[in-house]
């Protein structure tokens, strides 16, 4: 190992060393005095540092998926029919529905002619994939924006209907309902729509063929 | 305090001033120094550091030293899918917590066994160790996270650390000599 070559004689400022800890000192200041004057400023999210949680909540976006809702159309009438479409589509088997026929003098109660007389889901099997969501023939089960969700016990996670109405109606009046989505497109849906009676036929024949085979 | 009133003596049963006030204090300790020890098995454990880095910093609720060794831990936190072999493995980590300690159940997988209705896949850490706080997601959002740390924190401001140890106490042999 030899010496280290020393291009240049060090320059009288950085021979007295003060220089260089006091410009070291001016930026450490610069920034503590940038973030403190941030902090004395009002409003949300003026912080710097990090998501101060409990007290300042971030904006989250509208199509997250966090805890259920049930919606009520306009006429306040619950819209979900119980048609168990939710509970069969869910991955998880998180849904449990329990159908109830609507009687004469309830139509004002309810959208459709039955309804559901208990929705439960559990949230702790949940998976917040949406896919009740999308399978929802009448939009009545929807995904909302919920996420602080930790409870003390099983039983205390489980939402039951009451809870699931209970979130549409606060988020209706917070303002925070989703966005209409247009309907997603199925494939093949627009080509047998043109091609006619004919194709259409034929496919529907393909079809039974196929559900023969699998019976 | 109606409750806890002895109808023969009329003496009030229950922590003491200097119980309370001692209890307080401890209280005050436990729960601004939560160390969890982060036992992530899945993507749970994602979210979970995404919690403890800087964004939303765990370590302003006193989650300021994560806990790699069991015995310097307060908070099991436990995140992600445990399989039926692992099962031995977090019950060991729980036994070797000293007390005081807290289980946090994360995710669905965690809390139920969410999606994982098998054979391989333990349905809820529940079934092998005692949970205080569930969160439910897949995975829960870091704020979910937080929340549930809140809920542990409440916990221990309501826990009585004194008077379960006076009591127990007072029920075992040495209850003899104590009149309380």
């Amino acid at each position: 190992m030899g010496k280290p070559e020393v291009k240049r004689d060090y320059t009288l400022g950085e021979r007295l060393y003060l220089v260089e800890i006091v410009k070291g000192l001016g930026i450490t200041w610069k920034h503590f005095m940038k973030n403190f004057r941030a902090s004395l400023q009002k409003g949300p999210h003026t912080v710097p540092t990090c998501w101060q949680y409990p007290w300042d909540k971030r904006e989250i976006s509208p199509i997250f998926r966090g805890e259920h809702m049930l919606l009520l159309d306009e006429e306040g009438r619950e819209k979900c029919v119980a048609c168990g479409m939710c509970q069969r589509v869910c991955p998880a088997k998180c849904i449990t529905i329990k159908r109830g026929k609507v009687k004469e003098g309830e139509e004002a109660k309810y959208a459709g002619k039955t309804y559901c007389a208990s929705f439960e889901i559990d949230l702790l099997r949940c998976i917040f994939c949406g896919l009740c969501e999308e399978a929802c023939n009448k939009g009545a089960i929807v995904l909302g924006q919920g996420y602080e969700l930790a409870d003390f016990s099983r039983q205390a996670c489980v939402a039951d209907k009451k809870r699931l109405i209970g979130n549409f109606l606060r988020a209706k009046e917070e303002g925070r309902l989703k966005p209409k989505r247009p309907p997603v497109p199925v494939a093949g849906a627009k080509d047998a729509k043109a091609a006619g009676p004919q194709k259409a036929k034929s496919a529907g024949g393909g079809q039974g063929k196929g559900l023969k085979r699998g019976v | 305090m109606a409750d806890n009133k002895d109808n023969n003596s009329g003496v009030i049963k229950g922590p003491g001033w200097i119980l309370t006030k001692l209890e307080w204090l401890i209280n005050w300790g436990r729960k601004r120094s939560p160390w969890p020890f982060p036992y992530g098995t899945a993507c749970c454990g994602i979210e979970m550091m995404a919690t403890l880095a800087s964004g939303y910093d765990m370590a302003r609720f006193g989650a300021e030293r994560v806990s790699f060794s069991p015995r310097q831990a307060d908070i099991l936190l436990e995140a992600g899918t445990i399989t039926k072999k692992m099962v031995p493995v977090l019950r060991r980590i729980y036994d070797q917590m000293a007390e005081p300690k807290w289980v946090i159940a994360m995710g669905a997988c965690a809390c139920s066994g969410g999606v994982f209705r098998s054979y391989s896949t333990l349905q809820g850490i529940d079934k092998v160790i005692p949970v205080d706080v569930y969160i439910p997601g897949c995975p829960p959002r870091p704020e979910g996270l937080l929340y549930g740390l809140l809920k542990i924190i409440e916990r221990i401001e309501k826990d009585h650390p004194l008077y379960k140890e006076a009591m127990k106490f007072k029920e075992s042999e040495g209850g003899r000599i104590c009149n309380f």
